[in-house]
Parts: C-alpha cells; structure tokens; sequence
C-alpha cells in the first residue's frame, strides 16, 4: 500500500518491451538500477511492465544498443494528474461550481436558537432581533454580532448578559435573565401552625405575642409597624401526633406465571368464547381486553375480539414478626406525618409508644407516634389593616 | 581465496549471503518469492523463470509466474510456484 502511494506521486508508465532475449534485458535494466515491478509475460518476445516515469529515459542508451522496442502504453500517477484534468474540464467546473454553491447556501441565516431563556418569550426577542435587520436569509457578513449584542442589552431590559455566535448558517442567541427582587410586601405576619413560640425576634411592627405563648393557626402575631411592614422571626415547637397500625398476619399475593388466555367474540352485548368459560386455576386474576375488528374512521362493526388472560396466582398467609410489624406501623405513622412538615423544620425528638390492645387479640400492633419540631411558623397576611 | 574466506565466515559465524555473495530466498508458500543478491534473469516465462547467481542459475518452475519487483540486487516472483532447483558449475561453492 505504501509503496502504491510512492509510485503514484513519482509517476509512473505501463510499458511493452519488444525483441528478442528480453530476459537479458530485463537483467539489464535491473543492472542500471532501474526498477521494474508487475513483469508480465505475453509472449516470447513481447512482455509488459511498470517503471517510473524519470527512469524511462535512462532506457535510451540501452535500447541503442540492443534490437528492442518499448513503447508507453499508459501514464498513472500524480504528475500526469493534470494531464487527465484537461481532458475532463467539465468535472472540473462541476465541482467547482459545487463549492461555489455550498459556501454560497452556507453564507446565509437560516435558523435561530435561543439558549437560557425562562421568562421572557422566544418572540419578544424575535421582534428586538428583528428591529435591529436580522431576518431569516440575509448575508452573515453583513452582521456586526457585538452591536446587535449591544442592542439587545439596551432594548430588553430584563436581559443581563447576551451573547450571539454562528453554528454554520444558525445564529445561537445566549441570555442570561435578570432576577429581579421582589418587593417586600405588606401586611402583618399570622400563625401558620398551632404550637408553642420558641423563638421571637421582631425586626419590624410590633410583636402581640412573646416566647412562650401558645398560639393557634391564623393568630395574629406581628402587626405590621408604620410603613405597613411587619418582619420577624418566629419559630415555634409544633407537636404532630399519629397513629398507625399494623397486622401480624399478612396476606401475599404470589404470581406463580402460569397463564392461559382464551379467546372470544362479542356480539353486540352477548358473548362468544371459543372454548370453556370453566376458569383453569383455583385462584387467579383475570384481564380482559377487547379489540374492534373493523374500524374505518367513524364507522365500524358491533364485533369485537376479546382475550381473557388467566393469571395464576397463590394467596400465601404471612406471619409478621412483631419487630417486623412495629416497624412498618412506625413507617406508615411518619409518613403521615412528614406530609405536615415543612421543609427545613428541624425535628427535635420522637416519641414512640405502642399502644395496648384493648379488645386483647394479637392480630395487630398498634402505635402512637410523636413528633416535636421546631418550625418557622410566620405567615405574611397580606391587606391586614385592623389594629385590634 | 573461497577457502580463506569460508574459514572466515566459520570463525566468525557471520551470514554467508552477504560474505560470500550467495543468494538468499525467503518463500511465501508456493504463491512468493523474494531473492537477494541475484545476477539478473536470463530466461522468463510465465512458466518458468531462470535466475542467474553467483557460479550458477536458480530454475523455478510453476504457473502465472510473473516478476513483481526487479531491482539491482533484489527481486520478487509471484504465481504458483511448484519447484525450485539449481544449476551449478562444476567448483561451485558450497558452504557448510
């Protein structure tokens, strides 16, 4: 392969020697250092070969000397490349004329794309994009991305970074939004849970309640101060109380596999099956599914085709171990209550008591579970106005 | 001459091709032959090909026998080769 890819940059000729003994003269031309390769034999006197092109006329002076003939029948290589271009000039100008026409269809603006946009819609950028010229099929050159950058930073306020790029012939616009800060609302600040308060720091208004005091959901506790504002931190210990249970014995539904499906048709309302309607297992589950027959837009046939798959299944009785039964009470218990609590409460303890069974059958635990957090309770009541 | 310079090359364990100008022959099956150091070829057909060595020739005979490569001291023969054998003077060389 290598040496294919030196003969084809030297250049090289196919030839046919003519004349007699030419295998002397094939030793020859080795002799003068001259490289043949591909010798094929024709006849007695009439063989062929390959040589490179600038050995060919070291072949001369041999030739004077002895009655033979060589004639070129082919030129191959990278210096007769032109040579062969000129002849076809037509594929020439076709591949040039594709060039042309791919760099020209690349030169254009054919599609947007738009990166980090949240709040602010894809068509008001469009629009501002728009104002400034760019339009779907201009000429890229003819845009000046930092001033149209620039642009967008003046017209869209709610914008605070931009940047615009080339991907091929699609213009990338990249946005970083503003956050804008929300301005402090009014009203006064209420309970949001029941609990006992833990912790009040008041920053503005006035507090109605202190440390200590056990306050009900909507209790006011801040009232807003002079200029409408009320801020505080107000952190309460909130206790949440559930109850769970759970059984020592336990039903399990086993899949075991098996499965028979039997097939049938519904006629208008009545029921065809093709084989006994006997179900195969003791216990099992059935699925039924139905597909219409012929369905042509709107209309179709009162036929179905019905399959009802039997499912064997196994009822297995489960006895619970009583530390396996507590502790699913205990997690069927926190999550009913982890439902209530914010987040970013901070538990405090848990507190967990199994409750004797009153009528005395063992088939059950039961629990009470107890939860103290420490919890953010202020609420903003917004258009509070009354100071009572 | 020849026997000092065997000596030699047995003293010395050196390759005897290169001291003595001797052919060497690396086949590829029946279907490649590279050989060094030949004298150039003084019969070729595609079913036989005489090769001219120091004090002698190498006959090789096969099918489609064609010359891949000749060069001053190397030479390459492709096709089905089916036998190799020599022609040599009388005193030819002979290394042990």
């Amino acid at each position: 392969m290598n040496k294919k890819i030196l003969h084809y940059w030297k250049g090289y000729l196919k030839i046919d020697i003519r004349g007699n003994a030419l295998g002397r003269f094939i030793s020859q031309i080795s002799e003068e250092g001259i490289l043949l390769w591909d010798i094929e034999y024709l006849s007695y006197d009439h063989y062929r070969a390959y040589l490179y092109k600038d050995d060919y006329n070291r072949l001369r002076p041999l030739l004077r000397r002895r009655k033979c003939q060589v004639r070129i029948i082919e030129k191959r290589g990278f210096p007769f490349l032109f040579l062969q271009i000129r002849r076809r000039v037509f594929l020439l100008l076709g591949i040039l004329m594709i060039l042309f026409i791919f760099k020209l269809g690349t030169s254009f603006l054919w599609s947007y794309e738009f990166k980090g946009l949240e709040n602010i819609e894809e068509e008001t950028i469009l629009e501002v994009l728009e104002e400034a010229g760019i339009r779907k099929g201009i000429l890229k050159k003819d845009l000046d991305l930092m001033e149209i950058e620039n642009y967008l930073l003046q017209r869209i306020p709610a914008i605070s970074w931009a940047d615009l790029s080339w991907q091929g012939t699609r213009l990338t616009v990249d946005l970083v939004e503003k956050k804008l800060v929300k301005p402090v609302e009014k009203g006064a600040l209420v309970a949001s849970k029941d609990g006992i308060i833990s912790k009040l720091i008041v920053l503005k208004g006035q507090a109605l309640v202190k440390e200590g005091d056990t306050v009900t959901e909507g209790q006011v506790l801040v009232l807003p101060g002079s200029d409408g504002e009320a801020r505080a931190i107000i952190k309460a210990e909130i206790w949440y109380e559930a109850r769970a249970e759970s059984p020592l014995k336990e039903q399990l539904i086993i899949n075991t596999g098996k499965k028979r499906t039997k097939w049938g048709v519904k006629l208008a309302d009545r029921l065809i099956r093709f084989s006994t309607t006997i179900p195969p297992y003791d216990q099992y589950r059935l699925k039924r599914s139905s597909k219409k027959i012929f369905a042509w837009r709107n209309i179709s046939l009162p036929i179905e085709l019905f399959k009802e798959e039997y499912q064997e299944i196994k009822i297995l009785e489960m006895n619970n171990s009583a530390e396996l039964a507590l502790f699913k009470a205990k997690e069927k218990a926190l999550a009913g209550i982890l439902l209530h609590i914010e987040e970013g409460s901070l538990i405090e303890s848990v507190y967990l008591e199994v409750v004797e069974n009153e009528d005395n059958n063992n088939e059950k635990i039961k629990l009470r579970l107890m939860i103290k957090t420490e919890e953010n309770i202020a609420c903003l009541k917004e258009d509070f106005s009354g100071r009572n | 001459m020849d026997k000092l310079k065997r000596q030699f090359i047995r003293l010395f364990d050196l390759p005897a091709d290169i001291i003595m100008d001797l052919p060497l022959l690396l086949l590829v099956f029946d279907n490649k032959l590279y050989l060094e150091n030949h004298k150039g070829i003084s019969y070729f057909q595609s079913e036989e090909i005489k090769v001219k060595i120091k004090n002698g020739f190498i006959i090789l005979q096969g099918k489609d026998l064609s010359i891949c490569e000749i060069n001053r001291e190397t030479l390459t023969i492709s096709g089905k080769i089916f036998s190799i054998s020599y022609e040599l003077r009388k005193g030819g060389d002979r290394v042990e």
